[in-house]
């Protein structure tokens, strides 16, 4: 550890009770019924039953000296957290030493700002690089920019207990009436991959759905016509001539969410959809979130690369989605409940094909796309990552491409 | 014999000189057409931008104008305006929003989701271009970005403007795809200065930035300051490089184009050609000094001959001569030489006949002169005796005068041939000092005859040396004589001897006529002398005799005072004999 002493399977045992115990207890660990020092180096961890979450809950566990949070076991040991986040390379690393021998983090207030700095030579490495700028980042001589698929996806969110949208028929609707190949390019400048359920894709055990909610006006309209909404029967005092309308909130910090939004409008409004724009912050989004209180909103989510905020997110009977959102969706129970409990690569691929199936038979929300994650380097450093995969991951093997002055 | 270098340096300068000052002026004048070209270009380049920019901007008014008309033209309520907005927004990304205000600036109807950021400004607008569209001075958003507001009337007479925020990082993408030749690019500034955009990859840094004091801001500037709507120079621009740099003003926006080029790189094909200029000059420069060298050298070493002949025929080689080849003025002049070195010749041996002419005259006289009184003396006592044979003292004084007289004659003889063949002498340690009062005895009664006081001073010491008591005593007697016949009656004549340490010195000093200067330097020389008559071998053959013995003799004299003769001997031991009596 940091701090040259050894790393024991005791302060294993320690650190995961403390998660285990914790009243944010992580998903993976809620079967758990002990966990024991079996050798010096080794955990015996039992459960109840089987969970296929446990394995991600404990890559997870940060490993800490609980009486000092800096002490860890990482390339690089903090050295400051404020006013600026320091880490220093950790000559003992066990995965070898870092050619990189400090790391500072600044934030900046938007991914504009950050790229106009990086712009101006002020920073080395940018987290994300807003898609906005994107193109120029990559003509740069001294940038290069590094797209990676991330496990967020953009979604529409629906609310289950709307009068209408718990109709399955006009959820498939809407999900029809949208062209996500076309947000994408003009939303999100071509930075992202369409997303037709919230399962990350790159996930191991994922098969895509064989058959997709794909962009069809026409069907959406015959949908709602056969459920009897009707053009114009949702007229507004306002003069919209409509099926009928459904409030959308989105939040104002990223222009690119308001974009999204009226490229959503747009396309509802052809179906007949009239989608009522309300800006927001995000706490308010949140909160109204959480209690319920909208029709729909544009949001950014976490699928996990295991698939555990997935089942958070979409299971009706998980705590940790309480805190998220509210949308009485049940669709899916079944068949998270079989991915978790499955044991073997087989019964996962099977429950994960299954689950990709009901999100599109029992389709929730309208998954839009998967964002591409940009990450900008400057070019005096070689990361050396294969495609998709992201370079901040692996920070401490990236080494000096040349020795320059700057 | 070398070559000097003032010879190198000027027959260099005279082959070199014309080349180089071509190479310079071909070199300068194409440097200055290839620039004014690549300027040409450049400026062409930086009106096609300035073009697409105004068509750019053209564009958006368009897109405005449009959208107002759609606005007003068809009563669209206020929803429909909104999505007319959006539609506009969302179809043309350089649009961040574009909203629609009536004559008090409160907003009809906007694309924004969210409320507006935009405002008008109050009638009347300031900084109205043409056809009545306001273009905002270049600002930086939150987030350091160059944005500008275009504002237009819309199309009605109900005072309402559409107001537009347009993203200027689309023309990024313009600046970025203007590549003049390899690597020169294209900069963007506007009104105020600041950079809109860069073409350079490495100083995209400078874009919408604070900085205001790069070149091509002040070269902006620079231009905005005058009349002219271009301008040209130089300077040192990205990666430390020179570039030639045109800027043009533009009209709609009053932003100016710059166009910047490498130096090196615009100049390529002029540097090209400079440098094969450069490699033939050097080339021919080779050539003229390779050619001239060897032309040179040729020219020069038939200068050398001349001179190397010139020198020995100084030093007396009157044989030498110079044989030049070609047909040149050098040869000529080795011609003349030669004929001068010819003639030398033929002028030396009419001279040699001449002086042998002379002396042969001198000889003869001085013989005759030397002779003719022994001769005509033994003559008429020949014929005295014919007539007193009988006289028994006369017999006997006839016998003394004809040996007196061929002993005179024997010695002339004698005399002529030692100046051909030195005598032989013996080394003997003898007195100087009595050798010296002996022959001053012996010539005691002619100096009397002569009405002269002959006096000799001997060294009190030994004064001995090594020689021929003869030989010695003829240079004593020929000294002592040649003072008696220079020396007036009642005249002095001194000889001495003295002794400095290792050497014997004897004198024989007179106060006769003196030797002018002009001939004193000639007087042991053979068939000289400075009397009237005689051969002139006297003073020859003494200092052939004195040389023989290791000896020296020197003359000092003064015209009308007198003579001195001084015989300088090492001095030698006595001989045994004397040293035993001694």
């Amino acid at each position: 550890m940091h701090d040259q002493s050894e790393l024991t399977s005791d302060l294993i045992v320690e650190l995961l009770k403390q998660n285990i115990d914790s009243k944010d207890q992580q998903l993976g660990f809620e079967y758990v019924t002990s966990v024991t020092a079996a050798s010096p180096r080794t955990v015996l961890v039992r459960l109840s039953q089987p969970d296929f979450f446990l394995l991600p809950a404990l890559t997870g566990l940060k490993i800490v000296r609980p009486s000092a949070p800096d002490i860890a076991t990482g390339p690089f040991k903090v050295v400051s957290r404020s006013p600026v986040f320091e880490a220093v390379r950790f000559e003992q690393y066990h995965g070898g030493r870092s050619s990189i021998e400090r790391v500072k983090l600044l934030t900046y207030d938007s991914q504009r700002a950050a790229w106009a700095a990086l712009l101006r030579n002020e920073l080395d490495a940018l987290q994300e690089v807003s898609r906005d700028t994107v193109e120029f980042a990559t003509r740069g001589a001294n940038i290069r920019a590094y797209p990676s698929i991330q496990s967020f996806y953009i979604p529409l969110v629906l609310n289950h207990k709307h009068p209408l949208l718990k109709n399955v028929e006009v959820r498939r609707a809407l999900n029809e009436a949208i062209d996500r190949e076309a947000i994408i390019t003009s939303g999100m400048r071509g930075h992202g991959r369409v997303a037709h359920d919230p399962i990350w894709p790159l996930h191991w055990a994922y098969t895509p759905p064989s058959t997709p909610l794909r962009h069809d006006p026409t069907s959406a309209e015959r949908r709602m016509d056969t459920l009897g909404l009707r053009r114009g029967a949702g007229s507004t005092r306002s003069g919209i001539a409509s099926r009928f309308s459904i409030r959308c909130l989105f939040i104002t910090d990223e222009p690119m969410y308001e974009r999204i939004a009226l490229l959503l409008q747009r396309q509802l409004f052809e179906v007949g959809v009239n989608l009522v724009l309300e800006p927001i912050d995000l706490q308010r989004l949140r909160t109204r979130a959480r209690l319920g209180d909208f029709d729909t909103f544009l949001t950014r989510a976490n699928a996990g690369r295991s698939l555990d905020f997935t089942y958070m997110f979409w299971h009706s009977g998980d705590l940790q989605k309480q805190t998220m959102w509210r949308t009485g969706y049940m669709g899916v129970d079944g068949s998270l409940d079989r991915l978790r409990a499955s044991t073997t690569d087989d019964h996962t691929r099977a429950a994960i094909a299954e689950l990709g199936q009901r999100f599109t038979d029992d389709v929730p929300a309208i998954t839009l796309a998967w964002p591409e994650i940009i990450r900008a380097v400057d070019t005096r450093f070689v990361v050396g990552v294969a495609n998709e995969q992201d370079p901040f991951a692996r920070i401490w093997e990236w080494r000096p491409a040349e020795f320059t002055v700057r | 014999m070398r070559i000097t270098p003032r010879l190198v340096v000027l027959i260099a300068s005279a082959a070199v000189a014309p080349l180089v000052i071509f190479g310079i002026i071909a070199v300068s004048s194409l440097r200055d057409a290839t620039k004014q070209s690549v300027t040409a270009g450049d400026l062409a380049v930086a009106a096609q931008i300035a073009e697409r920019i105004e068509v750019y901007f053209s564009n958006n008014q368009r897109v405005l104008r449009s959208v107002g008309a759609q606005l007003h033209g068809t009563q669209l309520a206020a929803w429909q305006q909104e999505r007319v907005l959006r539609n506009h927004v969302l179809d043309f990304p350089e649009f961040r929003e574009i909203s629609l205000f009536d004559v008090k600036g409160s907003v009809i109807a906007t694309s924004r989701a969210a409320s507006t950021a935009l405002t008008v400004p109050r009638s009347p607008l300031v900084g109205v271009a043409t056809d009545g569209v306001y273009i905002a001075p270049v600002r930086t958003d939150a987030d350091g970005f160059p944005t500008t507001t275009m504002v237009l009337p819309a199309t009605d007479a109900r005072g309402q403007w559409i107001a537009a925020e347009i993203s200027l990082e689309q023309l990024w993408r313009t600046v970025d795809d203007i590549h003049v030749g390899k690597s020169g690019f294209a900069v963007l500034v506007d009104e105020s200065g600041r950079v809109i955009a860069h073409g350079a990859a490495d100083a995209k840094n400078l874009v919408a930035s604070d900085v205001d004091s790069t070149p091509e801001q002040r070269l902006a500037i620079g231009l905005r300051s005058g009349s002219d709507r271009t301008k040209a120079g130089q300077f040192l621009g990205p990666g430390g490089k020179n570039y030639l740099v045109v800027a043009a003003r533009m009209t709609v926006p009053d932003w100016t184009v710059i166009v910047e080029h490498p130096q090196e790189e615009a100049l390529a094909v002029a540097l090209s050609f400079e440098r094969q200029l450069l490699a033939a000059i050097c080339v021919a420069l080779l050539a003229t000094v390779g050619v001239g060298w060897m032309w040179g050298r040729s020219f020069i070493r038939r200068i050398f001959a001349l001179t190397r002949v010139t020198r020995a025929l100084a030093s007396g080689d009157m044989a030498a001569r110079v044989h030049l080849r070609g047909k040149d003025e050098i040869r000529q002049l080795g011609d003349s030489f030669n004929s001068m070195a010819d003639r030398l010749v033929e002028l030396q041996d009419e001279i040699r006949k001449q002086e042998r002419q002379v002396m042969f005259g001198r000889i003869a006289a001085g013989l005759v002169h030397d002779l003719s009184h022994p001769i005509q003396t033994i003559g008429n006592s020949c014929k005295l005796i014919q007539r007193i044979f009988d006289d028994a003292e006369y017999r006997a004084s006839f016998r003394q005068t004809v040996e007196r007289e061929l002993a005179t004659v024997k010695r002339v003889l004698e005399d002529l041939r030692n100046i051909a063949r030195p005598m032989p002498l013996e080394h003997f340690s003898i007195d100087a000092s009595a050798a010296l009062a002996e022959a001053a005895e012996t010539m005691a009664p002619l100096a009397e005859t002569a009405g002269l006081t002959l006096q000799f001073e001997l060294a009190r010491e030994p004064a001995y040396i090594e020689g021929d008591v003869f030989a010695i005593g003829r240079v004593h007697r020929n000294l002592i004589l040649n003072a008696i016949q220079a020396t007036a009656p009642g005249g002095l004549i001194v000889a001495s001897t003295e002794v400095h340490g290792d050497r014997v010195q004897i004198r024989v000093t007179d106060t006769g006529c003196g030797i002018p200067a002009d001939r004193i330097g000639a007087i042991f020389d053979d068939f000289v002398t400075t009397k009237r008559r005689g051969l002139g071998l006297g003073l020859a053959i003494s200092k052939k005799i004195v040389e023989q013995l290791g000896g020296r003799i020197s003359v000092a004299s003064e015209v009308g005072k007198g003579t001195v003769f001084v015989l300088d001997f090492p001095r030698a031991l006595a001989p045994r004999a004397a040293q035993i009596a001694g």
